[in-house]
């Protein structure tokens, strides 16, 4: 009797169970509720792996593209430096080339102005020697320039005399400075007109003098009156500012002054020059 | 001898229009070093045979070319300079920095006193150095500083400008 009645209990229970179960089934296929529910649960346990993995590969892959990106960086921050470089090199050249250009109108408004036929040159070398002073211009036989040329610049809106021609080649002509020991320059002041020779003090940055000044001149003679060519020698025409005068000094033993002279071209600063043709000048 | 000789000469033309051009940009007072003689006083020193003096005499003939001294002038100063340090050839340890700082000052002076008495020969025609004026001691000074570092850099050279075998 006690065994009938546990069996029957298991098999109430049992039944019981089928039928709850197969009620869920029922209610869940009526309500659809388990639809995706599959699929839910792969891809719950999937993308947690998948996440696993996609961390794993995102650090190592966002690693490599970070050093890919730096790589890149690296070569924008190069190709920037380049292009500040080369913008840097521009400015500067546009810079120098403005000035160059500034530089060559005034040179070009001079050589216009000029009363005498020249040849536009530039300085290209000095004596290798420092005993003189001479110095190469790119201008020769070729263009025209013939020995004892006179060669004036113009510097700061001042036409000035540079010296003369002493040697020409074909493509070049070398120029001896009016400084140089050796050049002697017929002058005159341009105001009181008295005459003198000016001498080279043998460096551009020694004065010149203008020796052979009658001692009568003294009272007349300022400082600062400029020194002109005379156009007493053939060399060098007429009216060409030289230099202005500076100290005067008068030897009991001399019977004329010798006056220093401060060049009115700053002969450091010299590159271009303008080789005449004394012929061609007009008179003062 | 002959590729010594082309070497050192090259080199030697070199120093010359870079004295004459770029190095106006370092010049004291416009003063430059004198590069070329310097290298003529190493070459005569070091080399035993008559190559100094030969470099000396064809740089010289050369540098009248684009100097205003009459021809022949810097041919004959240096190699008379050449002449001179190559009679000293052996006779001095060269160190570093005191010999070669000795041999450029020495002779740039010794050039001077050439300069100075061929001058009183030919008075008019050639300039002499004014042994009181700044530019010599100038030139003598830079030359001092400059003949150590050209020097250091020559000496790796050796092989290229100094002949080898029995002195001429």
């Amino acid at each position: 009797m006690a065994r009938e009645d546990a069996r029957s209990r298991r098999a109430r229970n049992v039944s019981s169970g089928l039928m709850l179960l197969a009620s869920l089934v029922a209610l869940t296929i009526s309500t659809r509720s388990l639809v995706g529910v599959p699929q839910q649960l792969g891809l719950a346990a999937l993308s947690f792996v998948q996440r696993g993995f996609s961390a794993v590969s995102g650090f190592f892959s966002q690693t490599v593209a970070s050093i890919a990106e730096l790589r890149r960086l690296q070569d924008d921050h190069a190709d920037l430096v380049r292009q500040v470089e080369l913008m840097a090199n521009q400015q500067r050249q546009f810079t120098e080339l403005r000035s160059e250009n500034e530089r060559l109108r005034g040179l070009l408004k001079f050589q216009a102005a000029a009363s005498y036929a020249s040849i536009a040159g530039r300085i290209i070398a000095k004596d290798p020697e420092n005993l003189y002073s001479t110095f190469v211009v790119n201008r020769g036989s070729a263009q025209g320039v013939r020995k004892n040329q006179a060669v004036v610049a113009y510097q700061d809106g001042v036409e000035g005399l540079v010296g003369r021609v002493v040697e020409v080649s074909r493509e070049s002509c070398m120029v001896v400075p009016i400084y140089d020991a050796t050049t002697f320059v017929a002058a005159r002041l341009e105001r009181s007109r008295y005459e003198g020779l000016v001498v080279g003090g043998g460096g551009d940055d020694l004065p010149l003098v203008l020796r052979y000044v009658k001692k009568r001149a003294q009272p007349e003679i300022q400082f600062g009156d400029l020194v002109i060519t005379s156009g007493l020698q053939s060399l060098y025409p007429a009216g060409i500012a030289i230099a202005r005068a500076g100290r005067i000094r008068s030897f009991d033993y001399l019977n004329s002054l010798e006056i220093d002279l401060e060049p009115v071209l700053d002969f450091s600063r010299l590159e271009y020059v303008f080789i005449i043709d004394a012929q061609g000048a007009a008179s003062p | 001898m002959i590729k010594s000789f082309v070497w050192s000469l090259a080199l030697t033309v070199a120093a010359l229009i870079l004295q004459s051009t770029w190095l106006s940009a370092v010049a004291v007072r416009s003063v430059t070093p004198d590069l070329a003689l310097l290298i003529v006083v190493y070459i005569s020193f070091h080399g035993r045979s008559l190559q100094g003096q030969a470099l000396g005499f064809v740089a010289g003939f050369l540098q009248d070319g684009i100097s205003a001294g009459p021809m022949g002038l810097n041919s004959f100063v240096k190699t008379a300079v050449a002449w001179t340090f190559n009679s000293l050839s052996g006779k001095f340890y060269i160190d570093r920095l005191l010999m070669p700082m000795l041999f450029g000052f020495a002779a740039t002076v010794y050039k001077a006193a050439i300069y100075a008495g061929v001058s009183l020969l030919m008075p008019g025609k050639v300039l002499g150095y004014d042994f009181a004026a700044a530019t010599l001691w100038i030139e003598a000074g830079y030359n001092a500083a400059a003949a150590p570092v050209l020097f250091f850099l020559l000496r790796p050279l050796n092989r290229l400008l100094i002949p080898r075998g029995p002195a001429a």
